[in-house]
């Protein structure tokens, strides 16, 4: 059945709005929870739900997104048949061109999916936090015998205009999809999960494709004019965790949720394992003065001072005096003595001088990077957001 | 290293010496501080030392020993001609008349045969360090030694079991237990290959049972011999107790960084687990802890394997607990070593000593 699907997975967004986190980083590859990175959770859901061909869609500053996938092997994806495929844009006898939108992106990749002929193709975005089983939906999608499905969630109501929201019928077919309408009919919001049939996709993406006013998207272009055509769209329900770390804020959030009691499968599930692309290094040092609450700490790490509400990464070094508050760390970052962070996202390497007390106000975690780090120093070392 | 070192981790002569901790599993696979197992101290120094093919003599319970290093890629041996090779008994020969480790070297002499390079670095598992045998073997080639052993001296003996060089100038003229001598033994040699194919010939035609005992020991003055002092930080093993202490000397903070996190990292088999979750009036003090584990409890001066649980009120003191334990509410644990898979039950309280730690059977339940 799998060999049948074909999985392609939309990575080479700029998350514009994540600032400094993406300055040079493609969204999916930005650390998440400790020891993942945001993509780990959608390659995770394939790897759990048994889809094995993948192709990994990838443009904005892709270094460390590629490093990081390899040849798929954290997720069982180093295949000889299948498995993990990134696809950069590329240059042709036709000419060379970027990706310019989701459609686009994988019409231009159609002889990739081509090769597998596969009766389905699964879309998928890989900065999204959610463990959900394709297969599911698969089954959902076939016994409807539709022509495609969108994955929905129900969102609170007054967040609605912020998402593709799909009108349906009672029996779940769609009706109608709006985006992110002003005036939201309800909250089943789609979470940018799509399958298609393939035979049926292919042609609205080549029509797309020459369509030069289009925006070549598929929430935008390709969805309106199926419906248009009275094709059988469904909306899948989902009502597990998912979350769109599209903001600093909901990426602060996110994390955060991972220390909360309801959300901690989401790293701990036996049954739905997340599996990140592991590092050889020692378990954590937890020091004499270390005071430790409601916190994920990882390997490579030594920890003296307090620790409250925080996501440690690994390799990160927390010194006496520290105050370490409703905060996130990323690896390798060194926090110097008697330093107060509250509420703050400190970058891959960055080292807090002792003293240094950043404490966020107005709601909105401060991120610290080298080039944020000596404007707090430089105005005393006292801050807010 | 120009025509390379084969590397080879003779587990045979290993007793079983470390009690409850040797029940299921050979030396080499004893869990410690927490990700590690013994072995992958000799794998780790030997790949930092640009030892690309280790072979692995093991004698018996060798099943943990396979599934841990499966991958060699984990320890740094990487490139399409790095190996590891686990040999169990293969005893393949019918006109064989080996005994005790020549068995091994007799039935795996394709494992040297293949090999191209002349020099062979052999350990055991009982001492560990954090060292790049790179300077070893450039005194062994320099000085063009039959065999060089590796080994430190120390000013002030300790009152141990380890064994110790007698030396003259730099040739080892012998081996003692003589408390007084201050050049400790680690295990490790190296040796040509040449050398080393005459002496496993001698011991096996004449019946010896130990290639170290019989071929090289009794035999010293027919080899020109070496004594190359490592000058790194050690531990040796050669009792639970042994083991218990040295676990506890590396929870001290610059102890464990140098050890662990220094410019060479000690490498272990890789695996999946998410961090360590410590929640709410939970503490933690001057402890190792592994990823997958939750403590609702007290850890304190303690190593914590992966998978643990530490209920709400437990204490978990000086004590060593290995993967998947599981230490319920209020449950009080003292001088104590947890093999894998043990529960502990709700307020159950068990103290040891620190001379006699008391050591719990892998999956018992108490």
């Amino acid at each position: 059945m799998t060999s049948k699907t074909v999985a392609m997975l939309l990575a080479g967004g700029q998350g514009t709005r994540l600032g400094e986190l993406t300055k040079t980083l493609a969204k999916p590859a930005v650390p998440f929870g400790g020891k993942y990175r945001i993509i780990d959770f959608t390659m995770s859901n394939l790897a759990n739900s048994g889809i094995s061909t993948v192709g990994l869609l990838v443009q904005y500053s892709p270094l460390m997104l590629n490093k990081h996938i390899g040849i798929g092997k954290p997720w069982g994806l180093d295949r000889q048949y299948g498995g993990v495929s990134v696809l950069s844009p590329y240059s042709s006898r036709e000419g060379s061109a970027w990706f310019s939108g989701t459609a686009d992106a994988i019409v231009k990749n159609r002889h990739f999916v081509e090769q597998y002929e596969p009766d389905e193709l699964i879309v998928l975005s890989g900065d999204h936090i959610y463990q959900m089983d394709y297969t599911k939906m698969l089954e959902f999608h076939r016994e409807n015998g539709a022509d495609a499905t969108i994955s929905a969630i129900e969102v609170p109501m007054d967040e609605a205009s912020r998402f593709g929201i799909l009108n349906t019928n009672d029996d779940f077919s769609i009706y109608e999809f709006d985006e992110k309408p002003e005036h939201p009919k309800n909250n089943l919001a789609s979470m940018g999960v799509y399958i298609f049939n393939w035979s049926t996709i292919k042609p609205y993406l080549l029509e797309d494709e020459k369509d030069e006013g289009s925006d070549h998207d598929f929430g935008k272009d390709i969805i309106p004019k199926m419906l248009e055509d009275d094709r059988k769209l469904f909306a899948y329900r989902f009502d597990g965790y998912w979350k769109d770390v599209g903001t600093i804020k909901s990426y602060w959030e996110a994390n955060m949720d991972l220390l909360k009691e309801d959300f901690q499968t989401l790293l701990m599930s036996k049954e739905w394992p997340t599996y990140p692309n592991e590092e050889n290094r020692p378990p954590e040092y937890i020091g004499e003065t270390a005071e430790i609450n409601n916190s994920l700490i990882s390997p490579g790490s030594f920890i003296e001072g307090s620790i409250d509400n925080s996501i440690l990464f690994v390799g990160v070094e927390t010194m006496e005096g520290a105050s370490v508050k409703d905060s996130i760390i990323l690896p390798d970052a060194v926090i110097g003595r008697n330093v107060t962070l509250d509420c703050a996202i400190v970058m891959s390497d960055v080292e807090i001088p002792d003293g240094t007390r950043i404490v966020a106000s107005n709601d909105e975690p401060v991120v610290i990077s080298p080039d944020t780090l000596k404007d707090y120093i430089a105005e005393g070392g006292s801050q807010n957001g | 290293m120009d025509k390379g070192v084969l590397g080879l981790i003779n587990l045979q002569p290993e007793q079983d010496y470390l009690d409850e901790l040797t029940y299921f599993r050979s030396s080499g696979s004893v869990p410690f501080m927490g990700r590690y197992r013994l072995i992958d101290f000799a794998i780790t120094n030997m790949a930092n030392s640009g030892v690309s093919v280790i072979g692995v003599f093991a004698g018996h319970k060798f099943r943990s020993l396979l599934d841990h290093l499966n991958r060699k890629e984990d320890f740094g041996l990487e490139g399409r001609q790095a190996k590891i090779f686990v040999l169990p008994p293969d005893w393949n020969d019918p006109s064989d008349i080996s005994e005790g480790d020549l068995k091994h070297f007799h039935n795996h002499d394709d494992l040297f045969r293949r090999f191209k390079g002349d020099q062979v670095i052999i350990s055991g598992t009982q001492f560990i360090s954090n060292t790049d045998y790179t300077e070893a073997v450039r005194y062994h080639k320099e000085n063009d030694k039959d065999i060089t052993f590796v080994g430190e001296e120390v000013e002030n003996p300790p009152n141990s079991p380890i064994l110790r060089l007698v030396t003259e100038g730099d040739q080892v003229t012998g081996f003692t237990h003589d408390q007084d001598n201050g050049h400790l033994y680690s295990g490790v040699y190296i040796i040509k290959k040449e050398v080393l194919k005459n002496i496993v010939r001698f011991c096996i035609d004449n019946y010896k049972h130990s290639l170290f005992h019989n071929g090289i020991r009794e035999k010293l003055e027919e080899y020109d011999t070496g004594f190359y002092d490592i000058k790194a930080k050690t531990h040796y093993f050669y009792s639970v107790q042994s083991y218990f202490q040295n676990s506890m000397a590396l929870l001290d903070k610059d102890r464990y960084r140098e050890f662990f996190y220094g410019q060479k990292k000690v490498k272990t088999k890789v695996s999946t687990n998410p961090p360590t979750l410590y929640k709410n009036d939970s503490s933690a003090k001057r402890s190792i802890l592994s990823n997958g584990t939750t403590v609702e409890g007290t850890v304190e001066n303690s190593v914590i394997s992966r998978n643990v649980f530490v209920g709400k009120g437990a204490t978990v003191k000086n004590s060593i607990v290995f993967a998947n334990c599981v230490i319920e509410p209020g449950a009080h644990l003292e001088n104590v070593i947890l093999d894998k898979d043990v529960t502990i039950t709700e307020g159950r309280q068990l103290i040891g000593s620190e001379e006699k730690p008391y050591t719990v059977p892998k999956r018992s339940r108490i």
